[in-house]
């Protein structure tokens, strides 16, 4: 009986430890769960190589004829097969710590990330349960809504990292190291550059950190031509700190509007963007 | 009597096995979530070996120090070990830090060249005819080895150059960039900056500041842009396309002309079109261009194109019209004169591609014809994911 009874404590024991165990994982990142990197099943550094460098630009082009009253409810209200964007992004998408902010970021980009997620080329469980109910339709029409939306920054410096050294690198980046300055590809200030390169400034630090992190462990192996998997190899996690809180520090960017530049489909690139603000003197270019 | 026959003792033992089985089980659980969750750092504390990045400017900062120490000694002791070129940690010569950038009148210019030379559109803009910026070209401010670094430029003027075949002072040079570079005939003045313009003064001030400790008249390691080794196949634009929409178009735009950031600002430059560099600059030539590419684009990424891809890339990117030579325009020369007498090297002017000839200034009208042609023709490749 006494051993029955050890047994019982062993199982007791074992169960706490799981439950500990799964709760860790659930307030933790799951992006930076090496746990998930099974080598033979790991879509995302199989998928790199075919990863389409114009595939954002062909993501806005959808968003741009995307229906934003379509997805209301999506975005509000749980639902059986799937969860409210807003219970996690804010209602106002502007993110917490590891949820990343949305509002104001590139349509295109952010319906290549839903995508990515379908497909396995960026890793998270709970992106991955969302992703799989939703039509390619719905995932245009979010990127648009998201795109649109204008909320001030919720993000503040929270990893003690080096502000200045973190200045340095987004402005003029560490060429000892081949790190290009951040703006030099995410605009000049940290707003985003066209539909591939998403803003940077006011996102969360933890985000941030992590996502940097992760295309250093290959959970993520979704960027253009690999571009931010060199970046993130080179940088230490001092600079990572640093950069992530800098960052933080910044005004988000305001939200954009999708418009059409030359209305001639099937043919050069069409999708450019004007600020919230500037709506109404469009095509100022 | 047997102490290990006692029914406490077994139980004891049995206990202790399964103790230990339960420590184990424990051990292993926090090291698999130690380790799992990368928290190593949050129990050791941040890291304190220096990252590469330290050590990179540990390096700089010593090699600048030693510099100092040395001048100091020599002037005052003619047997002293003469200064040498301070270099970083890969060999090349280290120019100053930004901070080390005198308090001074002479700091004051260094700033102004240093604000032309990143924003040039901005800060010398009644001479810049297009869209670009000297740091376009010239990377991290003109400090980057193998991207026609300024410390290695600085102390190697007055020289001779083959292209106006006479030696050249570094205003000379300057004025060459202007010129064709950044397209100063089509700037609001017409043209670069008059002889002895203020511009002149604080963009060579820069350059001085940068090459503090450079020798005089030495070919340094990493000066201009490398030579690319030439390849079996040579040059195709055509080959090059498929190179441009694979690892360029992501940033420089399917047209190659490039984007713009929210502010308006160019972060991505056009690489052809009325916007870019004209038929007179260095860039212009295949091998030039092959050279740049192969060394530093993608953009952190240098030396991730083969040759073959770096030579037919650039071929790509000079295939297209854009401004006209302004030794062309000027002399009122046809373009095969001026192929002739200007453009005996590897390069496309006066050459028929995609329907127009290379050569003829990308004016307004012919550009907007152009690209209705381009459009007229379909890109297809947009329509794929």
């Amino acid at each position: 009986m006494r051993f029955l009874q050890t047994l019982y404590r062993l199982a007791g024991v074992t169960a706490l430890l799981l439950a500990g165990g799964w709760l860790a994982s659930s307030i933790q990142a799951q992006d930076t769960n090496p746990s998930e990197r099974v080598a033979d099943e790991n879509p995302a550094t199989q998928a790199s190589s075919d990863e389409p460098p114009l595939a954002a630009l062909y993501y806005a082009r959808q968003a741009l004829q995307a229906d934003v009253k379509s997805v209301e409810t999506l975005i509000g209200k749980d639902s059986d097969d799937s969860w409210a964007c807003a219970s996690c992004h804010g209602d106002q998408g502007q993110g917490a710590e590891n949820v990343p902010r949305l509002a104001g970021l590139p349509a295109g980009y952010l319906v290549k990330q839903l995508h990515d997620y379908a497909k396995g080329r960026r890793l998270n469980h709970n992106m991955r349960y969302v992703v799989q109910g939703l039509t390619d339709q719905q995932m245009a029409a979010l990127g648009r809504y998201y795109a649109e939306m204008d909320a001030p920054s919720s993000a503040r410096p929270s990893l003690s990292g080096d502000l200045e050294r973190g200045r340095e690198l987004a402005l003029q980046g560490d060429w000892s190291l081949d790190v290009p300055a951040c703006y030099s590809c995410h605009g000049s200030s940290g707003w985003g550059v066209g539909q591939a390169f998403p803003a940077l400034a006011g996102q969360h630090p933890s985000y941030t950190y992590n996502q940097l992190a992760n295309w250093k462990n290959g959970s993520r192996a979704n960027s253009p031509i690999k571009l931010m998997h060199s970046v993130a190899m080179a940088l230490s996690v001092n600079d990572m700190r640093a950069v992530a809180d800098y960052l933080a520090s910044l005004p988000a960017p305001p939200g954009q509007q999708l418009r059409l530049e030359t209305p001639a489909p099937g043919q050069l690139p069409a999708v450019g963007w004007t600020t919230s603000s500037q709506q109404g003197s469009a095509n100022h270019e | 009597m047997n102490d290990d026959n006692s029914p406490r003792m077994k139980r004891s033992a049995k206990r202790r096995f399964a103790y230990a089985g339960v420590g184990a089980v424990v051990l292993f659980a926090v090291g698999a979530l130690v380790a799992d969750y990368n928290l190593l750092p949050f129990i050791t504390g941040p890291e304190t070996r220096p990252s590469q990045a330290e050590e990179n400017a540990r390096i700089a900062l010593e090699a600048r120090k030693e510099l100092a120490a040395q001048r100091a000694a020599w002037q005052n002791d003619p047997k002293a070990e003469a200064p040498r070129p301070p270099t970083g940690p890969e060999g090349y010569f280290q120019p100053p830090q930004e901070h080390e950038i005198p308090d001074d009148e002479f700091g004051e210019a260094v700033r102004r060249g240093r604000e032309i030379f990143f924003n040039s559109g901005t800060n010398a803009r009644q001479f810049v005819g297009n869209e670009l910026a000297c740091a376009n070209c010239h990377l991290d401010g003109g400090r980057k080895e193998h991207s026609a670094p300024m410390w290695a430029a600085i102390n190697n003027y007055p020289a001779y150059r083959g292209k106006n075949k006479m030696i050249n002072t570094m205003e000379d040079r300057i004025n060459g960039c202007f010129t064709y570079s950044m397209n100063a005939p089509d700037s609001s003045s017409g043209g670069p900056p008059p002889p002895g313009h203020q511009v002149y003064k604080d963009l060579q001030s820069y350059f001085y500041w940068l090459g503090d400790g450079a020798p005089i008249n030495e070919d340094m390691p990493g000066r201009g842009f490398p030579t690319p080794d030439e390849t079996d196949l040579g040059y195709d634009w055509q080959r090059g396309e498929k190179v441009f929409t694979e690892n360029c178009a992501v940033c420089h735009g399917l047209d190659g002309q490039g984007q713009k950031d929210l502010n308006g600002r160019y972060i991505f430059p056009a690489l052809w079109g009325p916007n870019s560099f004209n038929w007179g600059a260095g860039m212009h030539r295949v091998n030039t261009a092959a050279g740049f590419i192969k060394a530093n684009m993608p953009l952190g990424k240098p030396y991730s194109l083969s040759d073959q891809e770096a030579w037919d890339v650039a071929a790509y990117i000079n295939s297209f019209p854009r401004p006209a030579d302004p030794r062309q325009a000027d002399g009122k020369m046809s373009v095969e004169e001026a192929k002739d007498k200007y453009h005996q090297h590897m390069d496309y002017y006066g050459e028929t591609i995609h329907g127009i000839t290379l050569g003829e200034g990308a004016t307004p009208e012919r550009w907007e014809r152009f690209v209705k042609s381009q459009q007229a023709a379909g890109m297809s490749a947009m329509n794929q994911p």
